[in-house]
């Protein structure tokens, strides 16, 4: 309803509060003006002139220009931290390095090599990548490729010691950690993994590196792996050490003779050298690279130059200085604490050749494959050993124990353990895998011709304290790892 | 009220939920779990009696009678490791009671057929030597 000028007056007279908010009506209105005028789009995200979405284009392109510019590509060196992430969960293993030639072209396309199998090391892959602006400007590799071949959580493609469901703790999306603008970067890009963390450093190539690689791959890689033997020794100018896989087979355990100490080193394949993550002390000789790798068919023996010296790797049957008692120390060690491994036989440079991580059996799920010594009453006070898979999902998770799974141990000399896989009359038919394992383990070799006695299997422990490989005596073509986990 | 009920329930599944992974056994004690599940429920007729016709019937209590006699039999063995003589002394007495109780419930065509399947003591591979001896 109207009203009259002396009737407001009156009314303010009456109620001086009316007043003061009209003024707080008057603050506020100001107060989004001012708030409004400040997010004026044209004033303060601009530097030099250009808008915010314009410089992130910029420096992404960038960054491709820089991987692109290349002209003979780049050296890609992975660096894991020991621990690899799914899900939230994170676990503890090996370190390793892997090694990746790559050539990035405009189109969003790269082609590699890799050191992660022999396939990897000689044939090229061709995948895509993208550079996304992250938090940081990150380089994803968004198609299957060998980067994410370590990554697998499918252990049966990653090999990763890692467990079920995680890989070797190496990524696929990484971000530029150089803190330099992507105009700066040189001739050395460092990068980081969004989720492992785990570093990675290329350098570009040389002409000559790009002939190497486009010619023989990782020679290097594929030179050392001729060797198929798990013990390989090591001849430069009289001094001798053993390289003999680390855990996982990502990196080197070296031992001198007559030493006990296991100096576990990560290993960098290029073309035509293995260069050692630090360099060893052996016997005097300090090696930081094994170069010039060449294979002899008809030696069976790789030479190569160690510090510029004459140096030969040759394949060896036994251990170069073997842990006395060690044999014995195995089974003890495993007498309440189970010696455990996921894959089976690594055998003739093919890991877990008989497959065992692929196991099955009705209404259970294959866990581990177990050596639990002293369970199985022998008679007279003795016990057989448990040899065999164990499943979950069922009261029963040992199903193949009476069917070849009951394991006669027996030590014999020079540190072999030799079983003999007894068959407890369970009808249950073993597959294939079972079958072939059993058939290594009962012979110590992994192929005929077979002695009339086994051979048994020499146990070589590992750098991290925890390992244990059993290796073939009868030939050093097969291993495998044992631990508690 | 609503909310007090609400914080309740989220705190007690969080506690349930670290509960849980607390106790998740680690792979040996599963391993060695399962081994113990294993012999339990083993079909022992079926490996030291493996010419036996033993019936539906008669199993369950056969196989009871067994694991209960490898039981003794290992508890006796473990104790006197340092020294097997003991244990040869007193696992005849333990046999003589597993032969009494398992000639309770096979008949004596099945308990004569068991008894001649006695392996010689020095045939190591048999594993009806953990019985025997």
């Amino acid at each position: 309803m109207p009203q009259s000028p002396g009737r407001l007056l009156s009314i303010i007279v009456d109620h001086p509060e009316l007043l003061f908010m009209k003024k707080i009506w008057i603050y506020y209105f100001l107060g989004i003006a001012v708030m409004l005028s400040a997010c004026d789009r044209k004033s303060d995200l601009n530097i030099d002139g250009i808008p915010t979405d314009v410089r992130i284009a910029q420096a992404l392109a960038t960054y491709q220009q820089k991987l692109t510019d290349a002209p003979y590509g780049w050296v890609v060196t992975q660096y894991t931290n020991g621990t690899s992430t799914n899900g939230g969960v994170t676990r503890n293993g090996p370190k390793a390095v892997f090694s990746y030639y790559m050539k990035f072209d405009k189109n969003s396309q790269v082609s590699m090599l890799s050191d992660f199998n022999m396939g990897a090391a000689t044939v090229f892959n061709n995948t895509g990548y993208r550079i996304k602006a992250n938090q940081r400007p990150t380089l994803i590799f968004d198609t299957y490729s060998y980067v994410h071949l370590p990554c697998d959580p499918d252990g049966s493609i990653s090999n990763s010691p890692f467990g079920s469901g995680f890989g070797w703790g190496t990524d696929f999306e990484f971000s530029f950690a150089d803190n330099v603008a992507a105009a700066e970067l040189g001739d050395t890009i460092r990068l980081k993994g969004n989720l492992n963390q785990a570093e990675a450093v290329m350098v570009k190539a040389t002409q000559a590196e790009q002939t190497l690689f486009t010619t023989s791959g990782f020679g290097s890689y594929s030179t050392f792996n001729k060797i198929l033997e798990y013990f390989k020794r090591v001849n430069v100018g009289g001094v001798i050490f053993e390289i003999t896989p680390g855990v996982g087979g990502r990196s080197f355990d070296i031992k001198t003779t007559g030493s006990q100490t296991i100096t576990n080193v990560g290993c960098q394949f290029a073309p035509t050298s293995i260069i050692l993550q630090e360099p060893v002390t052996v016997g005097g000789l300090t090696v930081r690279s094994l170069d010039n790798l060449v294979w002899n068919a008809g030696s069976r023996t790789i030479s190569a130059t160690v510090n510029g010296t004459a140096a030969t790797i040759a394949p060896a049957l036994a251990p170069l200085s073997p842990e006395p008692g060690i044999a014995i120390a195995f089974y003890n060690e495993g007498l309440d604490n189970p010696w455990l491994t996921i894959p089976g036989f690594h055998i003739s440079g093919v890991d877990d050749a008989y497959n065992i991580r692929g196991l099955t059996f009705p209404g259970r799920t294959y866990y581990r494959y177990v050596y639990y010594p002293g369970l199985v009453d022998a008679g007279g006070g003795d016990f057989y050993d448990v040899l065999s898979p164990f499943f979950v999902g069922a009261t029963n998770g040992y199903p193949y124990l009476f069917a070849g799974g009951v394991a006669y141990p027996y030590l014999q000399s020079g540190g072999r353990l030799t079983f003999e896989m007894l068959d407890g009359g369970d009808p249950i038919v073993n597959p294939p895998a079972i079958i072939s394992t059993n058939n290594v383990f009962n012979t110590g070799k992994t192929a005929p011709p077979y002695f009339a006695n086994s051979a048994g299997f020499y146990i070589v422990r590992k750098a991290d304290g925890t390992t244990m490989d059993m290796v073939t005596a009868g030939d050093a073509l097969g291993w495998i790892s044992w631990n508690h986990q | 009220m609503k909310k007090i009920f609400f914080i309740a329930v989220i705190t007690l599944l969080g506690g349930k939920l670290a509960q849980a992974q607390q106790s998740t056994p680690s792979p040996v004690n599963q391993v060695k779990e399962g081994y113990k599940q294993t012999r339990a429920n083993t079909d022992y007729s079926m490996i030291y009696l493996r010419n036996i016709a033993v019936t539906d019937a008669q199993k369950p209590q056969v196989n009871k009678i067994i694991l209960n006699y490898l039981d003794a039999k290992r508890t006796l063995a473990l104790a006197n490791k340092q020294d097997l003589s003991v244990y040869r002394q007193q696992q005849p007495a333990l046999f003589n009671d597993f032969k009494t109780k398992l000639a309770a419930v096979l008949n004596s065509e099945q308990m004569s057929a068991f008894m001649a399947s006695k392996p010689p003591l020095d045939d190591k591979k048999n594993l009806l030597r953990g019985l025997f001896y």
